[in-house]
């Protein structure tokens, strides 16, 4: 009898294992089967939750991150950060995307404003970081021109300095765009703020 | 005993009504078409070409001990011609066991037709469900050509998928799968096997078509560029002459400048006179490739703080050149990359369209991005393509032309790379779409 029981225990739980998938953030998610779940196993993203703030004389650029869990992207379902910003130049806003914050879209990846989730290693040549920890991770975030539907990668780095807990940004990158010289104007140039700068947590 | 007895029973339950959950990944699949059969009953949902799927089973069956590569039997009852009445095309499925193993396409050329075996994934699912014996409807066929050249024709079906498998006709939904097939865009000189990055396996030497039964009229296909061919043209003093650009321009704005890109696009007139025009710098933005009139190509740099690969919207940019181009440059698109690797070594890529492979219209219609915006689609794209660079940036030694050999495997999108001194190109392969797989180079010679 216990022969018995133990076979369809073994049978059920092949079953089930069959039914999900679910990786670490740090993997991409190629080859994974539809409906698969890239999950932050070891709370990576977490840190990188908050409202920033970057100030330059009359410019300012604020951001607020969030972390969600089990998002839907496409096919498939991740933990992201997303995130909406707000940009300002010369005391002018430009830009203020900061009510979309809690809209809870199809695919969150691609309606809102900052979404990503993917991890840097120290080396990487996107951004190379000589004086990171050994075990630092690093998040590529995208970021989405919404006055101009480019997108650049947002890269960031949680760190403290002077006793402040800040973000060192980089916004790098933008997309390729085409334009066809016989119907179209020459594209509109990515509208928000790039290269390097320190945001500090609010 | 008694408790056993109920014990089995409620195992034995519990069991049956496991592999009824089961059974809901399984298809339902009949081989309603028995490939020894000489009748044809067509069982496609929309109309065919019935004169040239008939023409075509009368070569199959005379020549099939040649034709036939591999396992399985075409299932001629399921052949479509998406849309094409001048017997010139059809593509069928080859099933064994009811399970598709490869879709043979067949084009005209002439008074010759062609045989090619085809292993695309989505080609050989959308065949699968239309065997199936499931509840389907045909949808509206789109027709995209928008660019006025390269036409392409999607047949879309719908299976039903009922909540409870015990009751196919209670509540359900509807699940789409699609094919698309784009004239002029077929392999004709592979006889043999073409593997899903368009190697042609087997064949080659003479001619390798059958006499045309039905006669036919006049080709139905003009001749693909060579994509070799194209990139010799971009070397040749006397046509792109592109490598005094490249090696100094280029190469010393990658060395001066952390971000930003270089550009020099190609325009090419309909005598095949090349020219070119150097684009302003970027600073930190990518450049904007300018597509129509007379551009064909356009060469751009990645910085040192990016990828040295092409990016998806790269990708995009080619399909954006091929389809605006002028009608005397159809065919003969092409997007350059210069880039200085992780060993500090410059190196410049090509990426052209081959003869076969998913299109971009197949990404378009994938279930993922209906109701998407190119927009969406290409940020979708990009950060897919840049999570699998991340993942590989990890490693001690990464390999970024595998990984985006690997990540378009299937498509239509060919890699081609230039030797040192920017004298010929190779084309750059993967054997199988396998982690890590290995680059083999092909000289294009």
């Amino acid at each position: 009898m216990k022969n018995i029981f133990f076979l369809f225990i073994l049978i059920f739980s092949t079953q089930l294992k069959s039914q999900s998938s679910i990786i670490d953030i740090t993997k991409s998610g190629y080859r994974e089967p539809s409906g698969y779940y890239r999950k932050d196993l070891n709370n990576i993203l977490n840190p990188f939750e908050g409202t920033y703030l970057y100030t330059n004389g009359n410019d300012i650029f604020k951001i607020v991150l969030k972390k969600m869990i089990m998002q839907p992207v496409g096919s498939h379902y991740e933990d992201l950060i997303i995130g909406e910003y707000q940009y300002i130049l010369n005391g002018t806003e430009k830009v203020n995307t900061f009510s979309n914050l809690n809209i809870s879209y199809s695919d969150q990846f691609l309606k809102h404003g900052i979404a990503g989730n993917s991890i840097l290693g120290n080396n990487s040549r996107l951004w190379k970081c000589p004086q990171c920890n050994i075990n630092e991770k690093r998040i590529r975030l995208v970021i989405t021109d919404k006055l101009t539907s480019r997108y650049a990668d947002f890269l960031m780095r949680r760190t403290i300095i002077n006793g402040q807990q800040v973000l060192q940004v980089k916004i790098a990158n933008p997309n390729t765009v085409t334009y066809n010289v016989e119907t179209e104007s020459p594209p509109a140039n990515f509208s928000l703020p790039l290269g390097e700068f320190t945001m500090i947590k609010q | 005993m008694l408790m056993m007895r109920k014990l089995i029973s409620w195992l034995s339950f519990m069991m049956a009504f496991c592999l009824v959950l089961l059974s809901c990944v399984h298809d339902e699949i009949y081989t309603a078409s028995d490939p020894a059969s000489k009748e044809y009953h067509s069982k496609s949902l929309w109309k065919e070409d019935e004169k040239y799927i008939k023409n075509v089973m009368k070569v199959y069956s005379e020549h099939h001990e040649e034709i036939k590569k591999g396992a399985g039997e075409p299932m001629w009852d399921y052949a479509m011609t998406m849309d094409r009445f001048d017997e010139s095309f059809l593509m069928v499925p080859v099933a064994e066991h009811g399970k598709v193993v490869a879709v043979l396409n067949v084009p005209r050329k002439g008074q010759r037709v062609y045989f090619t075996y085809t292993q695309v994934q989505n080609d050989m699912a959308f065949f699968q469900n239309l065997m199936s014996s499931r509840l389907k409807r045909a949808e509206t066929t789109l027709m995209d050509n928008t660019a006025g050249k390269l036409v392409c024709t999607t047949k879309t079906i719908s299976m039903f998928y009922p909540d409870n498998e015990s009751d196919p006709d209670g509540p359900g939904h509807w699940e789409s799968h699609h094919v698309t097939e784009c004239k002029s865009q077929q392999l004709e000189s592979c006889v043999g096997e073409v593997l899903p990055d368009g190697t042609c396996l087997g064949g080659g030497g003479n001619d390798p078509g059958y006499p045309y039964p039905g006669g036919g009229g006049e080709d139905p296909q003009p001749e693909p560029y060579d994509p070799c061919e194209k990139g010799k043209d971009l070397l040749k003093p006397s046509k792109g002459n592109i490598k005094t650009l490249i090696t100094n321009g280029m190469y010393s704005y990658i060395n001066n400048s952390s971000t930003g890109e270089a550009g020099i696009y190609l325009k090419k007139d309909n005598l095949g006179n090349i020219t070119s025009e150097v684009a302003p710098y970027t600073a930190g933005a990518a450049l904007p490739i300018k597509t129509g009139g007379k551009y064909f190509s356009a060469i751009h740099t990645h910085p040192t703080d990016a990828y040295p690969m092409f990016s998806w919207t790269d990708i995009y940019a080619l399909y954006k050149l091929e389809i605006q181009s002028a009608q005397y440059n159809e065919g003969y698109s092409s997007l350059l990359l210069v880039c200085q690797d992780d060993n500090g070594m410059k190196q410049t890529y090509v990426i052209m369209f081959e003869n076969i492979g998913l299109y971009m219209e197949d990404i378009f219609n994938n279930p993922d991005n209906i109701g998407c915006t190119h927009e969406e689609i290409k940020k979708r794209m990009d950060d897919q393509l840049k999570l699998a660079y991340d993942e590989e940036s990890l490693k001690d030694n990464p390999n970024y032309e595998s990984v985006f050999l690997q990540m378009n495997f299937g498509t239509n999108v060919g890699l081609y790379k230039a030797n040192n001194d920017l004298t010929g190109f190779s084309k750059l392969q993967i054997a199988s779409n396998t982690p890590n797989a290995q680059v083999h180079p092909i000289n294009c010679n």
